[in-house]
C-alpha cells in the first residue's frame, strides 16, 4: 500500500483524467461543461499537494515493484507540483475560452488531464522505457489538443505539424535508447549511466550517437534551436490554454528529465569540458536556441509567435545552467544539477502561463492569432488582464521585483559560479541576450497600454476561472520575486537528486532480487539515505573525478 | 499577565492592522461606500492603537517582573541572506519604541477620525484614507523594525506617503510640484542614509540589527573605538538623511511647501509623526553618535541654527499653515539641538509634547481653513474666537504650550532642552564650552521668537473683529472637535510625564535603558539651581514675548508693525522671501542640474546612445532577424530537413 502512496501524485493526475471522463459522459449533452474545468484543477493540485506532502513527509522512495523504474524524490516532487499547478491553470483557462466552438467539449479537460500524468510519468521515470511511455502519453494528447478547435484550419495545422515532427523526435529518441541499450545493454539510467562511464565504453561510438539523438529528441520538446521550428507555428495555431500548457508543462517536463539523463548517464567530471563533451553540445545549443530566439522575436508581430520565440530564448538560458554542472554539496557523490535550473524552470513557468493565459482570455471567438495590435488598448479596456500580462512578460524578461528576475539572478549567478575562469563569457552573452529580449517583451507593454487599437481589438472573455488562474499566477510572480527564499530553498533541495545515484538496491540488483519476496514487514518502504555517508565501492571512480574537479576549481591541477 | 508570545502577535497586529486598512480601500474604492471607508480607515489605525495599549501593559507586567527585562522581539521571517549581510524581518518592542508607537498610532487615530469630517465631501475619499493608512504602516515600520535596514524601508515608506498626500490634489499643479519637491529633496538625504549602511556594514564590519550593533559598539576594543573618523563619517551620512526628513538646515526646504497637502495630513505627517523619524533614528542610534563628539557638535549646532532660522521666517508669514510649518521646523531643531548635546530623553520628550502641541494647533487651523471656505491668510481672519468657541479654546491651549507658559507641557520639555544645551558637555572634551553657550542663546532666541510669533497668529485668527465680510465661519463637526479637545488635553498634560525632580522623571526612567549607551559618554555640569533657575529665566522670555505680540497686533502698538516694515524693508523682504534660500538653490543646483542633463539628453542620450549604441545594432538585429525569417517557411518538410540535418551535423561534431 505505501508504494502506492508514494506514487500517489502521478496516480492521481491519471484518476483525475479518468473522473472527468466519467463525469462528462454523465453530465449529458446540454450541460455546460465548464465544472469540468474546476474538476481537472482542483484533481491536479491535489496531485501536486500529494507531491509536496510527501516531500514535506520526507518521504524518498523507489518503489520495488517497478525495480527502479520510478523514483520519487524532491527532484520528481519538484517538478510534479510544477506540472500540476501549470496542468490546472491550463485547464481552468479553457472553462470559458470558446462558448460556442471547438475546444469547448468535455473531451477537453480528460487529454489536459492525461497530458499531464504522461509529463509526471515522465519526470519520474528512471528507466528508458517507461520514460518513452510518459513522453508519448503526454504527446498523443496535445496533438489531439492542439488540434482540438476543428473549426480553425490554424489548429489542425498545429496539430498535424505538432504530431509528424513530433513523431520524428520520438523516433530518435527511440533509436537513442536502442543504441544506449546496444551499448550498455541496460535501459536502466543508473546502470547504463554506470556501464557508460567505465573507461571501456567511455569512447563508445554509439554512446555519442545516442547522446546526440537524446538531445534532439528532448531538444525537440523544450524547443531549442535547431529543434524549434515547430514551436512559433504550433504555438500559434493551437488554442491559447493549449499553448500555455505546451510552454508551461512540456518545457517544464522536457527539462527535467533532460538534465537527469544527461546527468546521471554521461555525468561526470569531464561532463563540461572541451566543445565535443555533453556539456559541450548543450553549451553550443543554449547560445545559438538564445541568439536565435531573441532575434527572430524582434521581428515577430504576433503575441503568441513573440511568445513561442521568448520560450525558445528561455531554453537557452536554462541549457546554459545545465551545461554549468556544480559539484554536489559534502556527503553527496559526484556532480549535480546547478540549482538554478529547477528555480529558473519555476519563474518560467509562472509567468509563460501567466501570458499565454491573459491571451487565451482575449479573442477567443475565432482569433487565435494574437496580432499585436488586438491586444492594444488592453491597458484601458481591462486594466486587470493587463496588469497581470505586464507582470508576466516583464517577469520573462527580468526585471526586478519580479520572480523572473531572481531566476535570472540565481542562473546567472551559478554559472558564473562554476568556472569564473571561462563562463563569464557565456554569462555575458546571456545577459546581452535579455537586453535584446526586452525589446519585444516592452513592446507588448507598449502597445497594452500606450497604443489604441486601430483595426478590431480582441474581444476579452469574462471567465472567472481564467481570471482566478491567471491572478494566481502573477501574485505568484510578485510574491515569489519579493520572498524567493523559500522556491530557492526548494530547488536547492531537488537540484541535489537531478542526478540519480545508485542506491543499494540498483546497485546489487541480484541481491535484491533475491531479498525481494522477503521484504522486511516493518519496513516495507525502501528509504533511502542521502545525508549519510555511504560509500559504496563502485562509487570510488566517481568521488575521485569530483575531487580533482574540485582541485581544479581552487587551484593548479596537480601533475 | 500578557505572556511574552501575546506581545509578539500584537506587534504584528500593530504593524499591519493600517496595511490591512490601505489594502482594503486602495483596491476597492468604487465598490464600498463613503461610511465604510470611513469604517475601515479609522478602524484599523484603532485597533493597532488598542494593540499598542495592550502591548504596553503586557511589558509593564513583564518589567515589573523581572527589572533587566528590555525589549520583546519578534521575527516573522529571514528577509536577506547574502555574504555578510543578514536581515531579519524583525520587530521590537522596547521603552522607546513603545513612546514612539503610542503616539504614532494615539494620535494618528485622532487625525483620522478629524478627517472624516474634513474630507467629507472629497471626491477621492478612499484614496485619501487607503494612503493615510499606508503611512501608519510605514511610520510603525519605521519605529518597530529592528534593523536598520527595515527602519530605512519604513523610512522610504513614510517618504512616499509623503508625497503622495502633498499632492494629493494632483490636478492643481503647484500641489503636484510640492509633492515632488518633498519626495526630491528627501531623496538626497536617503542617499546619505542608505551609504552610511554601507560604510557600517563593509568599513567597520557592522551589523544593521540594531541590538547587535549596540553589543558591538559596546566593546571598548572594537574598531568602532579605534576607526572613529569612519564612525565620524557614518553618523554624519546617517544625519544627512535626518536633515531631510526631519527639515533641518540644508534641506528643511521641502517642509513649508509640503503644507498643499490636506491639513490633516500635514498635522500628522508633517508635523507630529514623519519629520520627527530622524530625531528618533539619532536617539535610537545614541550608543553609535556618542562615539563621535565632531557629529555630535555638527547635529546640534545645525538643530540650533534651525531652530532660530525657521523662526525668523515664521515671524513674517500671513498664511496660517506656513507660519505652522516653519514653526514646525523650529521646533524640530530643538530636538535635533538636544540629541545632538547628548540629552536624548530630553529630545524624545519634546518629539512627544510637540505632536500634541502641534497636530492640535494643525487640526484647529483646518477647522478654521474648513470654516473659512478655504481662506488660509491670517490677514483676513480674525474674531474667530467667538464663532468658534471649541476650536479657539484648543488653539490657544496649545499655543501657549508651544510659547512655553508655565505649567502646560512644552515648557517642560523646551526648559529641559535650554538646560541640556547649558548643561551638558561630551566626555571626551573635545568639544570647545564656548559652543554650550551658543546653542544656548540660539535656542533662548528662538524661544523668543516662538511666542511672538505663535501670539501673532493667534491675535490675528482669533481676536478682533472678521476682516472679511463675504465669510461665514461655524464651528466644525465633532468628528472634528473631539480630536481638537483630546490633544490639546494632551498638549496641557504631556508634559507631566517629565517633570524636572531627580527620580522623580517618569519618561527619564522609562527611557533609562535605551540611552544607557549614550549617556554614560555625557557629563552634567550643570546643578538643579541652574535650571530651576533657567525655568525662571525660560518663563520671562514665553511672557515678554506674548506680551509683545498682544501689544504690536491687539494691544497699543498695533501701527508699528507696519512701520517696521517702512524702515526696516530690507530685512522685511528678506524675511518673507524666506532668506531667498529657495532662489539660491535654484540658481545654484536646479538650473545648472537641469541645463547639464538637457545637454546630456540631447548630444549624449540621444545622438550617441539611443542614436549610434542602441539604434545600431537595433536596426542590425532587426536586419537579420528579418532574413533569418524566410527559414521559417511554415513548411513541415523543410523542418523535418533541418531537424534531421541539426542532428547529422551534431553527430559529426562529437564523432
Amino acid at each position: 500500500m505505501s508504494d502506492i502512496i508514494a506514487f500517489s501524485p502521478v496516480l492521481l493526475a491519471a484518476i483525475t483524467g479518468l473522473i472527468v471522463m466519467v463525469l462528462d459522459l454523465l453530465s449529458g449533452k446540454n450541460t455546460h461543461k465548464g465544472f469540468l474545468g474546476w474538476v481537472t484543477a482542483v484533481g491536479l493540485l491535489a496531485s501536486g499537494t500529494a507531491a509536496c506532502l510527501l516531500w514535506v513527509g520526507g518521504r524518498e522512495i523507489s518503489l520495488p515493484f517497478m525495480v527502479g523504474m520510478v523514483q520519487f524524490d524532491t527532484y520528481g516532487a519538484f517538478f510534479v507540483t510544477l506540472i500540476a499547478i501549470a496542468g490546472a491553470a491550463s485547464s481552468l483557462l479553457i472553462v470559458d475560452h470558446n462558448p460556442e466552438q471547438g475546444i469547448h467539449d468535455g473531451a477537453t479537460y480528460p487529454l489536459v488531464a492525461f497530458a499531464t500524468f504522461g509529463a509526471m510519468l515522465f519526470v519520474v521515470a528512471t528507466d528508458m522505457i517507461l520514460l518513452f511511455l510518459g513522453l508519448e502519453i503526454m504527446s498523443l494528447a496535445l496533438y489531439v489538443l492542439a488540434a482540438s478547435k476543428q473549426t480553425s484550419p490554424f489548429s489542425m495545422e498545429a496539430g498535424v505539424k505538432y504530431f509528424l515532427l513530433g513523431a520524428l523526435a520520438s523516433g530518435f529518441f527511440l533509436f537513442g535508447a536502442a543504441f544506449l541499450y546496444g551499448a550498455t545493454g541496460s535501459l536502466d539510467f543508473v546502470t547504463v549511466g554506470r556501464t557508460i562511464q567505465d573507461a571501456a565504453a567511455h569512447g563508445s561510438g554509439l554512446s555519442k550517437v545516442a547522446l546526440v539523438m537524446i538531445i534532439a529528441a528532448l531538444g525537440f520538446k523544450i524547443a531549442a534551436v535547431p529543434f524549434h521550428f515547430w514551436t512559433p507555428d504550433v504555438y500559434e495555431g493551437s488554442p491559447t490554454p493549449i499553448s500555455a500548457f505546451m510552454a508551461g508543462v512540456v518545457k517544464a517536463a522536457g527539462f527535467a528529465v533532460l538534465a537527469r539523463m544527461m546527468l546521471t548517464i554521461w555525468g561526470t567530471a569531464e561532463f563540461s569540458s572541451g566543445w565535443q563533451s555533453p556539456g559541450g553540445i548543450l553549451l553550443i545549443l543554449a547560445v545559438i536556441s538564445m541568439v536565435v530566439g531573441n532575434i527572430m522575436g524582434i521581428v515577430q508581430d504576433n503575441v503568441k509567435r513573440i511568445l513561442a520565440y521568448s520560450s525558445i530564448s528561455h531554453a537557452g538560458y536554462i541549457l546554459l545552467g545545465v551545461y554549468a554542472i556544480g559539484l554536489g554539496e559534502p556527503g553527496a557523490v559526484g556532480i549535480s544539477l546547478n540549482s538554478g535550473v529547477p528555480f529558473y524552470l519555476l519563474t518560467y513557468v509562472l509567468a509563460t502561463v501567466g501570458a499565454f493565459g491573459v491571451l487565451a482570455l482575449m479573442g477567443g471567438q475565432g482569433h487565435e492569432d494574437m496580432s499585436l495590435d488586438s491586444i492594444a488598448g488592453l491597458g484601458k479596456r481591462s486594466p486587470i488582464l493587463a496588469l497581470i500580462l505586464t507582470i508576466s512578460v516583464l517577469s520573462l524578461a527580468g526585471i526586478p521585483p519580479l520572480l523572473g528576475f531572481m531566476g535570472k539572478f540565481v542562473l546567472f549567478k551559478q554559472v558564473l559560479l562554476a568556472d569564473p575562469d571561462r563562463n563569464w563569457v557565456w554569462v555575458v552573452v546571456a545577459v546581452l541576450n535579455s537586453l535584446v529580449a526586452l525589446y519585444y517583451y516592452l513592446r507588448i507593454v507598449l502597445y497594452v497600454y500606450f497604443r489604441e487599437p486601430e483595426g478590431e481589438a480582441a474581444p476579452i472573455i469574462k471567465s472567472n476561472a481564467g481570471l482566478f488562474a491567471v491572478s494566481t499566477m502573477a501574485v505568484l510572480v510578485l510574491l515569489l520575486g519579493v520572498f524567493p527564499g523559500k522556491a530557492i530553498d526548494a530547488s536547492n533541495q531537488a537540484s541535489h537528486h537531478a542526478v540519480l545515484s545508485i542506491t543499494e538496491a540498483q546497485a546489487a540488483p541480484a541481491v535484491q532480487q533475491e531479498s525481494a519476496p522477503t521484504p522486511e514487514p516493518k519496513q516495507p518502504l525502501r528509504l533511502r539515505q542521502v545525508d549519510g555517508l555511504k560509500v559504496d565501492p563502485s562509487h570510488i571512480p566517481i568521488i575521485r573525478r569530483a575531487m580533482e574537479l574540485k582541485l581544479r576549481d581552487s587551484g593548479p591541477k596537480p601533475k | 499577565m500578557i505572556k511574552e508570545t501575546t506581545i509578539q502577535s500584537l506587534l504584528y497586529v500593530i504593524v499591519f492592522a493600517p496595511l490591512i486598512g490601505a489594502i482594503i480601500n486602495g483596491v476597492f474604492p468604487r465598490v464600498l461606500s463613503r461610511r465604510a471607508v470611513s469604517i475601515i480607515g479609522v478602524g484599523l489605525p484603532a485597533i493597532s492603537f488598542v494593540a499598542t495599549v495592550l502591548a504596553l501593559v503586557g511589558f509593564l507586567g513583564l518589567r515589573s517582573a523581572d527589572p533587566t527585562y528590555t525589549a520583546v522581539s519578534a521575527s516573522l521571517f529571514s528577509w536577506i541572506v547574502s555574504g555578510p549581510i543578514s536581515v531579519d524581518f524583525a520587530l521590537w518592542l522596547d521603552p522607546l519604541s513603545i513612546v514612539m508607537t503610542l503616539v504614532v498610532t494615539g494620535i494618528g487615530s485622532l487625525i483620522h477620525l478629524y478627517s472624516v469630517g474634513y474630507m467629507h465631501d472629497d471626491p477621492s475619499y478612499a484614496r485619501y484614507f487607503s494612503h493615510l493608512n499606508l503611512f501608519l504602516f510605514s511610520m510603525l515600520l519605521l519605529v518597530l523594525g529592528r534593523s536598520l535596514l527595515l527602519l530605512f524601508v519604513g523610512w522610504e515608506g513614510v517618504g512616499l506617503c509623503s508625497y503622495l498626500l502633498i499632492g494629493f490634489w494632483f490636478d492643481d499643479m503647484d500641489k503636484a510640484i510640492a509633492g515632488k519637491k518633498a519626495f526630491i529633496v528627501n531623496r538626497i538625504g536617503d542617499f546619505g542614509f542608505l551609504i552610511a549602511m554601507f560604510f557600517l556594514i563593509f568599513a567597520l564590519g557592522g551589523s544593521l540589527d540594531i541590538p547587535s550593533l549596540r553589543a558591538m559598539v559596546a566593546d571598548p576594543t572594537s574598531i568602532f573605538h579605534s576607526n572613529t573618523a569612519m564612525v565620524t563619517a557614518v553618523t554624519l551620512l546617517l544625519f544627512l538623511g535626518a536633515t531631510g526628513k526631519s527639515a533641518q538646515i540644508p534641506l528643511y526646504i521641502w517642509l513649508p511647501d509640503a503644507m498643499a497637502g490636506p491639513t490633516p495630513v500635514s498635522a500628522l505627517i508633517h508635523a507630529a509623526t514623519m519629520v520627527t523619524a530622524g530625531v528618533y533614528m539619532i536617539a535610537r542610534l545614541n550608543f553609535l553618535y556618542v562615539l563621535s563628539p565632531v557629529s555630535m557638535a555638527v547635529v546640534a549646532t545645525v538643530g540650533a541654527l534651525t531652530a532660530i532660522f525657521a523662526a525668523s521666517i515664521g515671524l513674517v508669514q500671513n498664511d496660517i499653515k506656513k507660519v505652522l510649518a516653519y514653526s514646525t521646523v523650529s521646533q524640530l531643531g530643538y530636538m535635533v539641538l538636544a540629541v545632538g548635546v547628548g540629552a536624548f530623553g530630553a529630545g524624545i520628550f519634546h518629539l512627544m509634547t510637540h505632536a500634541f502641541f502641534k497636530a492640535c494647533l494643525f487640526l484647529g487651523a483646518g477647522s478654521v481653513i474648513h470654516a473659512m471656505a478655504g481662506e488660509q491668510d491670517i490677514q483676513k481672519m480674525g474674531g474667530l474666537r467667538k464663532k468658534m468657541p471649541i476650536t479657539h479654546i484648543t488653539f490657544l491651549i496649545s499655543t501657549m504650550a508651544i510659547a512655553g507658559v508655565p505649567l502646560l507641557s512644552g515648557f517642560f520639555s523646551k526648559d529641559e532642552i535650554l538646560f541640556s544645551a547649558l548643561a551638558l558637555q561630551h566626555s571626551s572634551g573635545t568639544v570647545a564650552p564656548w559652543l554650550n553657550k551658543l546653542w544656548f542663546g540660539l535656542a533662548i532666541g528662538a524661544a523668543l521668537m516662538t511666542a511672538i510669533y505663535m501670539f501673532r497668529l493667534y491675535f490675528l485668527t482669533f481676536s478682533g473683529e472678521l476682516r472679511s465680510p463675504d465669510a461665514h465661519p461655524h464651528e466644525s463637526p465633532a468628528s472634528m472637535t473631539i480630536p481638537l479637545i483630546v490633544l490639546a488635553t494632551g498638549a496641557a498634560l504631556a508634559g507631566y510625564l517629565g517633570l524636572p525632580i531627580p527620580g522623580k522623571n517618569l519618561l527619564h526612567n522609562w527611557l533609562a535603558p535605551v540611552f544607557a549607551g549614550g549617556a554614560s559618554a555625557i557629563n552634567n555640569t550643570g546643578s538643579h539651581t541652574l535650571e530651576y533657575a533657567l525655568m525662571g529665566v525660560s518663563t520671562v522670555v514665553a511672557l515678554a514675548g506674548i506680551g509683545l505680540a498682544w501689544a504690536l497686533y491687539r494691544g497699543p502698538w498695533q501701527h508699528v508693525p507696519a512701520k517696521l516694515q517702512e524702515s526696516l524693508a530690507g530685512l522685511y523682504k528678506t524675511l518673507v522671501n524666506k532668506y531667498y534660500v529657495d532662489e539660491a538653490y535654484n540658481a545654484v543646483v536646479v538650473k545648472p542640474l537641469i541645463g547639464g542633463s538637457k545637454l546630456l539628453h540631447r548630444w549624449v542620450d540621444a545622438g550617441l546612445i539611443d542614436g549610434i549604441a542602441v539604434n545600431g545594432p537595433a536596426k542590425a538585429l532587426a536586419y537579420v532577424g528579418r532574413t533569418a525569417r524566410r527559414l521559417a517557411t511554415g513548411d513541415v518538410q523543410t523542418y523535418a530537413a533541418i531537424f534531421a540535418i541539426g542532428v547529422v551535423l551534431l553527430v559529426l561534431f562529437v564523432m
